[in-house]
């Protein structure tokens, strides 16, 4: 059991609410708009975290004919959590030493 | 004369004169002359139901020669002066408006020259102090009424269709008051309410029966409660919104005035049914009014089942008067009518206020269609403000003046439960519980006005477009607007002078149901006190407060510009805001039973592939489910019967002949 929300960590519907970003993928052609306007929504401060390494180097999607770049070419990354997936309790780990 | 008399005949004369310029002016004088004249007669009215309120004593007029055998009499009494009042509030205001709104296509000789008549009519109603003399005015009021709601005949079809239906209603409604009224005054030694008034406690409880609900269903037409609304929804809509506002805020008040002045005055109430028969009236009016509020599109029509929301409420605070006078608790009573007497004047501040606001919204962009509005707090300031004043009066927000009305209301309605009685201890939760209902979809309803209609983004050319209407409109709103918020700090002024109102109604009056102590209410036997002006004071306050000590702080002013959130996409357009079909929309499914919506999706594909979409087409109709069930079917019998009766009547002279014939048979064969 790997239940982040009983940390007290939660999925939220809107930026609006959020305190940080979770990225999990190459930043495609079509989603820097998007990521930029989230980051731009998200009130601060704000934290962003790259989960896995397609997020950190775009992994196997490095070169794609779609892919503009790793998030931290667009937006300041925060907590970077690397594997291919990440480790679950890795994930909880990293969210865990940001809340303290 | 005394000065009641000379304010009364002022008001009339008034009328008259505004009549007559109507026909022999034209133009910008014809338009002013009429809104001017008729505000005069309003503001003589409004004075004269004032100096009878602060205790000058009831204002009598005699005049035999003007109606034939009965002559017209006229009694002014407390009780009537609370609706002359509220019909002044309403009229004084609506007529300066009407000088600058007649101006868009309005100002026809016909419209103009009822205008002033209806203004009377509606002033004297409530002084009519005999059978044929209410009549009379009653008749009055509902052609001149009649003929303005038809103003824009030759423009929409709607507007005749809800002519006809408010025409037949208001008929029907009159033979109901005909029928009861006569048959009262048949049993009585007069036809005068004195007369009436002493043989009323008299007769058999099945004349009293009778008379109670023949004329519970014609004034109830008139005050639109359900089910015999129907008119209500279509008329008021389709009036010019000037006599939108009077018919909502004053001639609906006058359907209350029948109800109260026959049932708890003329026969002096009766037995505890009538009493939960009005209660249930109420709750279902207000709870069915209101829901189709909510999910209206169109603002006036919205209005409008507010205003069958507001009577049902009213009536409630009546029917709950009457179960507890006939149970013994003339206190209570006594709460339950300063509620209704007090929601009545304010409920004409503030259904006036926004039909007058709707009336701007529709002569700056041409369109009642809350979806096609928006973004029109920027453009239209002064409507704008009064609106959004107007609306949070109808929620009964301080220190608007619907708060202490229904604060009085509810407080009537919980007192009362720890009571013996079988009757009060089941109905009076059923009428706390709607009415509690009834608020919460209230404000959930003008928050979809104020927030779809006058802020977001414009979602048409046309209310993009939109420009501030004249000076003569914006006085009539703001007058109005001020008065909301007056009442709503100081109601001590007018729950003082209730209380003769209160006197006029001995069986639903006992002891000092409500007191004012310097700026508190107290009422009377109950626990609990209220002081609205404190309320609302510390509430403006807080409001103004609140910014300055930010700024002070150094919070405030940090400003960042950023656009709304909408998901990341890059294309953002006003079509994208919420409408009000969705904000209603979850309330809409909660209340699907009731509503019974019928809508219809219909997605198109592209030639290519079925996985594209070319338009998604979306439909919601609610009709009024009273409409379409229960009035349709009796229009078709009617129409058959008629249809039926072509075929005894055919124009054959023979036939004719041979029924004169036949006839003078029977009369024989009968008289022998």
């Amino acid at each position: 059991m790997y239940d982040a929300e009983r940390l007290g960590i939660r999925l939220v519907a809107s930026p609006r609410h959020a305190d940080g970003l979770m990225v999990t993928g190459p930043v495609t052609h079509n989603m820097v708009g998007p990521l930029q306007k989230t980051l731009e929504a998200t009130p601060g401060p704000k934290i962003v975290i790259a989960v896995g390494d397609c997020a950190l180097d775009c992994g196997a999607f490095r070169d794609g004919y779609g892919v503009a770049g790793t998030v931290a070419d667009f937006v300041p990354v925060d907590v970077e959590i690397p594997g291919c997936p990440p480790d679950p309790s890795a994930i909880v780990a990293a969210l865990r030493g940001l809340i303290g | 004369m005394s000065a009641g008399t000379w304010g009364l005949a002022f008001a009339a004369a008034a009328g008259g004169i505004g009549t007559i310029a109507a026909l022999v002016t034209v133009g910008p004088t014809r338009r002013w002359l009429v809104g001017i004249l008729s505000g005069l007669s309003a503001a003589a009215g409004g004075a004269t139901a004032i100096l009878v309120l602060v205790g000058h004593g009831p204002v009598t007029v005699h005049l035999p020669q003007i109606l034939p055998l009965a002559g017209v009499e006229l009694n002014l009494d407390a009780l009537g002066a609370v609706f002359v009042l509220a019909v002044a509030i309403v009229a004084l205001p609506a007529s300066i408006y009407g000088i600058g709104y007649t101006a868009h296509g309005l100002n026809r000789r016909s419209v103009q020259a009822m205008y002033p008549l209806f203004i009377v009519s509606l002033l004297l109603v409530p002084a009519a102090a005999s059978v044929s003399t209410l009549l009379l005015l009653w008749e009055a009021m509902a052609l001149t009424s009649l003929v303005l709601v038809a103003a824009e005949h030759r423009d929409r079809s709607e507007v005749r269709e809800a002519a006809w239906w408010y025409g037949s209603m208001s008929h029907l409604s009159m033979i109901a008051i005909l029928m009861a009224l006569v048959v009262f005054a048949g049993h009585a030694p007069g036809e005068t309410f004195e007369a009436l008034r002493m043989s009323g406690r008299h007769l058999s409880s099945s004349t009293r029966s009778f008379v109670f609900v023949l004329s519970l269903v014609g004034f109830g037409t008139k005050a639109g409660v359900v089910p015999l609304h129907v008119w209500l929804p279509r008329a008021h809509p389709e009036a010019p919104s000037h006599v939108s506002a009077l018919m909502s805020g004053a001639m609906v008040n006058l359907g209350i005035y029948g109800v109260l002045r026959v049932t708890w005055d003329l026969l002096g109430g009766g037995p505890i049914w009538w009493g939960i028969t009005v209660l249930f009236v109420g709750v279902t009016s207000a709870l069915f009014g209101i829901l189709h509020a909510l999910v209206a599109r169109d603002l006036k029509r919205l209005l409008a089942y507010s205003t069958s929301e507001n009577m049902g409420l009213i009536l409630v605070a009546v029917g709950a008067a009457g179960i507890y006078s006939s149970s013994g608790n003339p206190m209570l009573a006594g709460v339950a009518i300063t509620a209704a007497l007090l929601h009545i004047v304010n409920h004409a501040a503030f259904k006036g206020l926004l039909f007058l606001g709707a009336g701007s919204v529709v002569a700056a962009t041409g369109t009642r269609d809350l979806d096609r509005m928006g973004g029109l707090l920027a453009r239209m300031p002064v409507t704008g403000a009064a609106f959004a004043v107007g609306s949070l009066a109808i929620m009964a927000l301080p220190p608007f003046n619907g708060f202490v009305s229904e604060w009085l209301l509810l407080k009537s309605l919980v007192q009362g439960l720890p009571a013996s009685s079988v009757a009060i201890s089941v109905t009076m939760p059923i009428a706390v519980g709607a009415v509690a209902l009834t608020g919460g979809l209230a404000a959930a309803a003008f928050a979809k006005a104020f927030g779809t209609g006058f802020l977001a983004r414009p979602r048409s050319p046309q209310v993009e477009a939109a420009a501030e209407v004249g000076g003569t409109m914006q006085t009539g709103m703001v007058s109005l607007a001020v008065a909301c918020l007056g009442l709503g700090l100081a109601p001590f002024a007018l729950l003082d002078v209730l209380r003769r109102a209160g006197a006029a109604l001995p069986s639903l009056w006992g002891g000092e149901p409500v007191r004012s102590v310097g700026v508190t209410l107290h009422t009377g036997g109950l626990t609990g006190s209220l002081s609205p002006l404190f309320i609302g004071g510390g509430l403006i306050l807080l409001v103004v407060l609140i910014p300055v000590v930010l700024r002070l702080l150094g919070v405030a002013g940090r400003r960042r510009v950023a656009e709304n959130w909408g998901s990341g996409r890059s294309l953002q357009t006003a079509r994208m805001e919420y409408t009000a079909t969705s904000f209603a929309e979850p309330l809409q499914r909660v209340f699907d039973d009731v509503l019974r919506p019928e809508f219809d999706l219909a997605v198109t594909h592209t030639a290519e592939s079925r996985y594209y979409v070319e338009a998604v087409r979306y439909r919601v109709g609610i009709v009024d489910g009273f409409e379409t069930h229960v009035y349709r079917p009796l229009i078709r019998v009617a129409k058959r019967w008629g249809e039926m009766s072509r075929w005894v009547q055919n124009g054959s002279i023979h036939r004719y002949l041979a029924y004169l014939f036949v006839a003078l048979l029977i009369v024989l064969l009968v008289s022998q």
